[in-house]
């Protein structure tokens, strides 16, 4: 009972993670229309940054959390005006930006291997405080992740739904010929879009980097998990993809525990296949 | 002269002349370069191995992504799965380096099936490359974790090179069979792919590309027409993979079933061209003597890489030997510019037209 409720615990936490990148992920899908194959990377970019500042430089860890973060979404806005605009809506859906960001994505990894070298590096623990309660043992580091990955959830939420901006990124994402006339300067919500999606990765790289440490291919299992909360929550909806994240990082935990540590990646993986054969449009994404 | 010269490119004689050349150029190269005293053969013939190679794999996917439009990004696992299929019967049973150009193919074929029937459901690009990417992730793990069959990632290397046949030696020292061998393989696939693309399939594919419900109502069977080509062009990359396992002679997972070989493949093919038999030919040779020549400076290869996908993709999509009309409108601009700066007059008389 302890192992289970143990189990359950680490892969919410793990779980509330791939929400968070998944929510990135499903937003780029949703609003600019193409999926992102760098997203992994902007991960390790965040890692990276997040390395540099606290560690490299030895800022406090919130300021260079902050810093970090702001830089990803930095980069992510130049990237996508750079390179992505130009090729948006050209041809089929998603084929041009697909390669793109394919080519986005090796590029970051050289560039982080040419920079930051090509071994493994880690971070110092925010807090090394361990709490026990009726058995379930729980390091302060992984409560620290928890409470952050669901307030940045809970910040995306309420600028998605409430805010004035939010209404133009919907409104964006629903019908693009609409919101030109409506006044909305498109492109404009497309880059600050892209922006938050891979700001989101940020996040999620500099808090995880203390757990599991930071290296230049970091970002490739990454990059496929979010593709699993994408397809299981249903493509485009923000809800579903935080459902989904929250069920991949249980399920993996606990088949962790019964399989094996090198299995439960295909665990992941063979969900989006099952998926595809029972419900194509995710748990909870509308019909096409 | 000029006209003449590119009419004789659009000519489709003279597009038959240039591919017999190339063929016949490629096959009586070594004599050249061993009549030629050139010292270091060994290593220019291995170049051409792996640009054959190459282009024969970014032939067969071609098949699916531009005739087909399908995104499908497990064509290194078609490749893989022969190599492996074909090297660990060689080590276990004992079975000759020849049969495997039989056996490996046909499990490439039978896992582009098992591919294909959850592929066939999907219709959105992001969908398929989602799957397909999974599924060669999948597959890739399952290599890795069976480490007692596969020697995962430590690397499967107990496999004999290929047999002699009669006096001709396949001991690796001259690398001429090999180099011949592998000449077989890409001149046949790309005769098959030239011979399909003019084919009722090579039309059904392209409508597919298209617009599948156009296609479907035309009285295109989707399915059918889906599975064939998907079972091709696995059974295709099975060849080049046999021949990879018993050439290179060593096979890690990571090498054979990654990601990173895949995205060779789309540079390759996007560099060339989408959709035409040249333009994959064009972009494996291209790219691979490029990264061949840079070896110097080896860590700024996948930058290099990265930076001649995006520059691609955004100046030329059609690749660079789609684009004629877009030189030849560069080339009018670059005239008009350099007309502008020699004489003020004309440049009245231009703003004047417009």
């Amino acid at each position: 009972m302890t192992i289970f409720l143990q189990n359950l615990i680490n892969g919410t936490i793990s779980g509330s993670y791939y929400a968070v990148l998944g929510v990135g992920l499903t937003v780029t899908w949703g609003v600019l229309k193409m999926i992102n194959v760098a997203h992994g990377d902007f991960y390790m970019l965040g890692a990276y940054f997040f390395y540099t500042l606290s560690k490299m430089l030895g800022m406090p860890v919130l300021i260079s959390l902050l810093i970090a973060v702001a830089g990803v979404f930095l980069c992510g806005m130049v990237i996508e005006r750079v390179v992505l605009a130009p090729s948006l809506g050209r041809g089929k859906f998603g084929d041009t930006p697909f390669i793109l960001t394919l080519a986005i994505g090796i590029m970051l990894e050289n560039i982080a291997q040419l920079v930051w070298g090509e071994t493994n590096v880690g971070v110092p623990y925010f807090s090394d405080a361990i709490y026990e309660i009726g058995g379930i043992t729980m390091a302060a580091q992984r409560l620290i992740v928890a409470a952050v990955a669901i307030v940045t959830l809970i910040v995306v939420m309420y600028v998605i739904k409430k805010t004035k901006f939010g209404w133009a990124i919907s409104a964006t994402a629903q019908d693009i010929f609409a919101a030109n006339l409506m006044g909305i300067c498109t492109k404009r919500i497309y880059m600050i879009t892209f922006g938050i999606a891979v700001a989101l990765c940020a996040v999620a790289g500099c808090l995880l980097a203390p757990i599991y440490g930071i290296n230049p291919w970091m970002g490739g299992s990454i990059q496929l998990k979010s593709f699993v909360v994408c397809i299981v929550g249903g493509l485009g909806s923000i809800g579903g993809s935080i459902i989904a994240g929250i069920l991949l990082g249980i399920i993996e935990s606990f088949s962790t525990q019964f399989l094996g540590s090198g299995w439960q990646n295909v665990i992941a993986y063979a969900l989006v296949i099952v998926m595809f054969w029972v419900k194509p449009t995710g748990l909870f994404g509308k019909k096409e | 002269m000029k006209e003449r010269f590119m009419k004789f490119f659009d000519n489709s004689i003279g597009k038959i002349g240039i591919s017999a050349v190339f063929f016949i150029v490629l096959f009586i190269f070594p004599i050249i370069l061993r009549g030629s005293g050139y010292g270091n053969e060994s290593y220019v013939e291995g170049v051409l191995i792996l640009c054959m190679m190459w282009a024969a794999m970014t032939l067969s996917w071609n098949l699916l992504m531009g005739y087909m439009g399908i995104w499908s990004l497990a064509q290194q696992v078609f490749f893989g799965i022969a190599a492996y299929t074909s090297a660990m019967l060689n080590y276990y049973f004992h079975m000759s380096p020849w049969l495997g150009f039989i056996v490996g193919p046909i499990a490439a074929a039978v896992v582009g099936l098992i591919i294909a029937i959850p592929v066939l459901r999907l219709k959105a690009a992001p969908y398929i490359i989602i799957a397909t990417m999974c599924l060669a992730e999948i597959i890739r793990l399952v290599f890795t974790n069976l480490v007692d069959l596969t020697r995962g990632e430590l690397g499967f290397w107990m496999m004999d090179s290929f047999h002699d046949i009669g006096s001709i030696n396949f001991n690796g020292v001259d690398k001429i069979p090999y180099y011949y061998l592998m000449f077989i393989i890409f001149a046949v696939i790309a005769l098959v792919c030239g011979i399909l693309a003019k084919s009722s399939t090579g039309l059904a594919m392209k409508a597919i590309r298209d617009s599948q419900e156009a296609a479907e109502s035309l009285g295109v069977d989707l399915t059918k027409t889906k599975i064939k080509v998907f079972v091709l062009s696995a059974y295709m990359a099975g060849f080049c993979g046999v021949f990879y396992a018993h050439y290179m002679k060593i096979l890690t997972p990571t090498n054979v079933f990654g990601q990173s070989m895949m995205t060779e493949f789309i540079a390759m093919n996007v560099l060339g061209g989408l959709a035409t038999v040249r333009g994959p030919i064009f972009g494996a040779f291209f790219i691979t003597i490029i990264m061949e020549s840079l070896q110097g400076i080896d860590d700024y290869k996948l930058l290099i890489y990265a930076i001649i996908l995006i520059i691609t993709t955004l100046i030329m999509p059609n690749g660079i030997l789609n684009s004629k009309a877009q030189f030849l409108s560069w080339n009018k601009k670059i005239k008009k510019l350099l007309h502008k700066n020699a004489d003020k007059q004309p440049t009245q008389m231009v703003k004047g037209d417009a």
